[in-house]
């Protein structure tokens, strides 16, 4: 026996959602406003010496600060603690490191990857196994799989890098033997949590990839700042004296090092799955 | 004190004039955040870091604008990307909190406490089981009381398409409903499509 109920016509459901949701309105909310108020005063606003960064010029003020900042530190090499917090509070962005990378051709050892300290080689299946996300890969037919393929922690969930020798269509070996190497790990590449060092000659722009935020840099080597998925801060120097694209995809931090120009690196980015 | 004169106090750097803002909309930011994650502490987090970001796009915000839709659509933009982030998938492969069924039987949850009848909770965990751009056009219209054109600007579509992506939804909803009158439907039907699923609304 079929049951004829009659069923709720539409403007009966909505009125039903619109009870439920005066139900639901009685949900405590939390109050969060000391943890937002606490987390911006990290990022250096709202403090007593802000007076001088009017909120609108803030990013124009770290672009001078930056090209001073190179100058002077240019003959720095390794910096002590304290230069250190004097140069991180200038970013206000109290407790970040930042380097320089030297730039120094390195021996060729058998396997490629091995000289770039990106950690313990493995098969991309275990590499599968051994990280806490879903691994992306560029997916465009002439890369092909990647080389080698290495994973290591620190930053928590593990990161992967993977290394592509040169191949037909991409561009000759960099000093180190590698064509292309593509690294990701769990953070964010927002614009706070990013903070990077330029060398004199180098570029950087934002872009779109995938239709997520990222970062074209082209020129000399760095080192970069990220924001892990914990919250917590990790350093990375990048491997290749190369161009490389940052950004930001289901989570993960992505970076793409290699002597592409930008629209060939894009072409690999957008690739990535 | 009027939002704007909140707003334009915290540009200039008062932190206290923020923290206002902040709990001012932290209860609608919060309900939003939830319509997406289905899980409250995930939720507080969600809306912890969207007035962080809404604190800093506070530059590009448009002076004299309605600070509510504007500040949602941060939150529910930060919420589907809190949803598709990792850590939610290991907590999803590890089977844990994401199969409503499950979680019923445990202990209701404080929003499930919160309703008064079976028929209520039935409708709570279909419109939870809904897609969520489905999930999220209902929270906007019918939880949050979002005009149409607030929604349009909290999911960031044309205002004409509001009214067809809420019928749509509506109707998806009632597919998964189990029949109106809910006493019979409790152990039989529920979670079914029942007679309906052979007809194209």
């Amino acid at each position: 026996m079929a049951d004829r109920h009659k069923e709720p016509s539409d403007r009966e459901l909505e009125r039903e959602l619109r009870e439920l949701g005066k139900r639901l309105e009685r949900l405590r909310a939390p109050d969060v406003s000391h943890h937002v108020l606490r987390s911006l005063r990290e990022e250096g606003f709202f403090a007593e010496r802000s007076r001088r960064r009017a909120f609108s010029s803030r990013w124009m003020r770290v672009a001078a600060c930056v090209v001073v900042v190179v100058f002077s530190i240019a003959l720095v090499l390794t910096f002590s603690p304290i230069a250190r917090t004097a140069v991180a509070e200038w970013f206000g962005v109290p407790g970040i490191e930042i380097s320089f990378l030297e730039r120094s051709p390195k021996p060729q050892p058998e396997p490629l990857g091995r000289g770039l300290d990106l950690g313990r080689r493995v098969s991309l299946d275990d590499a599968r196994g051994q990280v806490s996300y879903r691994i992306l890969l560029p997916t465009l037919p002439e890369l092909g799989e990647p080389d080698e393929v290495y994973v290591k922690a620190p930053p928590p969930g593990g990161q992967v890098s993977l290394v592509y020798r040169s191949r037909p269509g991409l561009p000759p070996a960099s000093e180190t033997g590698v064509s292309l190497l593509f690294s990701e790990f769990r953070g964010e590449t927002g614009e706070t949590y990013f903070r990077k060092l330029l060398g004199p000659e180098a570029e950087i722009e934002t872009i779109t990839v995938n239709g997520n935020r990222g970062f074209w840099i082209e020129g000399e080597p760095h080192a970069f700042i990220y924001r892990n998925a914990e919250g917590g801060t990790h350093r990375e120097d990048l491997r290749l004296a190369a161009n490389a694209l940052i950004w930001e995809q289901n989570g993960l931090t992505l970076r793409l090092e290699g002597d592409l120009p930008k629209g060939e690196a894009l072409r690999v980015a957008e690739s990535v799955r | 004190m009027e939002d704007d004169e909140l707003i334009e106090r915290a540009k200039q750097g008062d932190g206290s004039a923020y923290g206002e803002l902040v709990r001012r909309y932290q209860a609608v930011a919060f309900r939003a955040a939830y319509a997406v994650t289905k899980d409250m502490g995930e939720a507080e987090d969600v809306v912890q870091e969207a007035f962080v970001k809404a604190y800093r796009a506070l530059g590009g915000f448009r002076c004299g604008a309605p600070f509510r839709p504007w500040l949602l659509r941060i939150a529910t933009n930060e919420a589907l990307k809190h949803q598709r982030s990792s850590r939610r998938r290991i907590r999803s492969e590890l089977g844990l909190a994401e199969d409503p069924s499950l979680r019923e039987e445990v202990d209701p949850s404080p929003e499930e406490k919160l309703l008064a009848s079976e028929r209520q909770r039935a409708l709570l965990k279909a419109v939870q089981d809904l897609r969520e751009e489905d999930r999220l056009v209902i929270a906007c219209r019918c939880f949050l009381d979002l005009s149409e054109k607030e929604t349009a600007e909290v999911l960031d579509c044309p205002r004409g398409t509001v009214k067809s992506r809420f019928s749509r939804a509506i109707r998806r909803l009632r597919e998964r409903l189990p029949n109106a009158t809910s006493e019979r439907a409790e152990g039989e039907r529920y979670g079914r499509g029942g007679p309906r699923s052979g007809r194209q609304a």
